[in-house]
């Protein structure tokens, strides 16, 4: 049952979040990766949605997913990516499939800001935010520096770039699964605590 | 090549570090903590869901390496 729409309160972090996605969007665009960019614009445009009160809350909540569940569609999920060829049909189906997913039951949690901006909390989110604001601005910066010339790439790599000729690898790819799955389970459990 | 790996590590250590002073009382928030309070937000957690979803299509999915 919907909810009357409420009024939209739009608040720092939102307009943080929503920036970020519009910037990948546009970097994902700029490098070609159509997709990609398209992706990170719909989300964009659905949260700024959201935030401006066009979009009805849901009264129902969703109730946290079992974590015996999530392990079990994990464990299915890292033995098909596993077996399955890099940027083939089978590994688009299932990150689809998990895409939607996790949107879908992170959009079902209640929204609003459950727990206070105590000063600890608000030094380490300024903390993880220069640290990772420097990250993007280093892969940036190693991308379009590596995008100069010819042969760039082997002088400035990006972070794909170092990383591609390991996942390529069975060992490398079976730990960036298992440690991409492992993040995913994390942000998930901690999305269900609400 | 060296300097892009060496700004990677350092960004890697960084976030290291943040996790290790965050265990501590103070002065930071731990990072289960601090996720627990971002998470909160639907559009913190919409785009963080999304960023990790888009680490694993990027390297295993799309195209992960630009050509020069």
């Amino acid at each position: 049952m919907a909810e009357p729409r409420r009024r939209p309160v739009i608040t720092f972090g939102m307009v943080a979040w929503v920036f970020v996605l519009v910037a990948i969007a546009v970097v994902q665009f700029a490098r070609g990766a159509y997709i990609d960019g398209i992706v990170f614009g719909l989300v964009a445009a659905a949260l700024i949605a959201d935030g401006i009160g066009m979009l009805q809350r849901q009264s129902s909540r969703t109730r946290a997913v079992p974590l015996a569940l999530l392990l079990v569609i994990a464990a299915l999920c890292a033995v098909i990516l596993l077996l399955a060829p890099r940027h083939g049909v089978v590994a688009t189906v299932v990150f689809v499939a998990i895409g939607v997913a996790v949107v879908l039951v992170g959009w079902r949690q209640p929204g609003g800001e459950q727990k206070g901006w105590t000063p600890t909390r608000v030094r380490a989110a300024t903390a993880w935010s220069i640290a990772g604001v420097i990250g993007c601005l280093w892969e940036l910066t190693m991308y379009i520096l590596g995008s100069l010339h010819v042969g760039g790439r082997e002088s400035f790599p990006a972070l794909s770039d170092l990383l591609d000729p390991l996942i390529d690898t069975v060992p490398g790819k079976a730990v960036f699964i298992v440690l991409w799955l492992l993040l995913g389970l994390f942000l998930l459990r901690r999305t269900g605590r609400r | 090549m060296i300097l892009s790996v060496i700004g990677f590590v350092l960004c890697g250590l960084a976030g290291l570090a943040l996790v290790l002073i965050g265990r501590r009382e103070d002065p930071l928030a731990s990072a289960s903590d601090l996720f627990d309070t971002v998470l909160g937000s639907r559009t913190a957690r919409i785009a963080i869901l999304v960023l990790w979803w888009w680490l694993g299509w990027h390297f295993l999915v799309a195209q992960t390496v630009d050509p020069n």
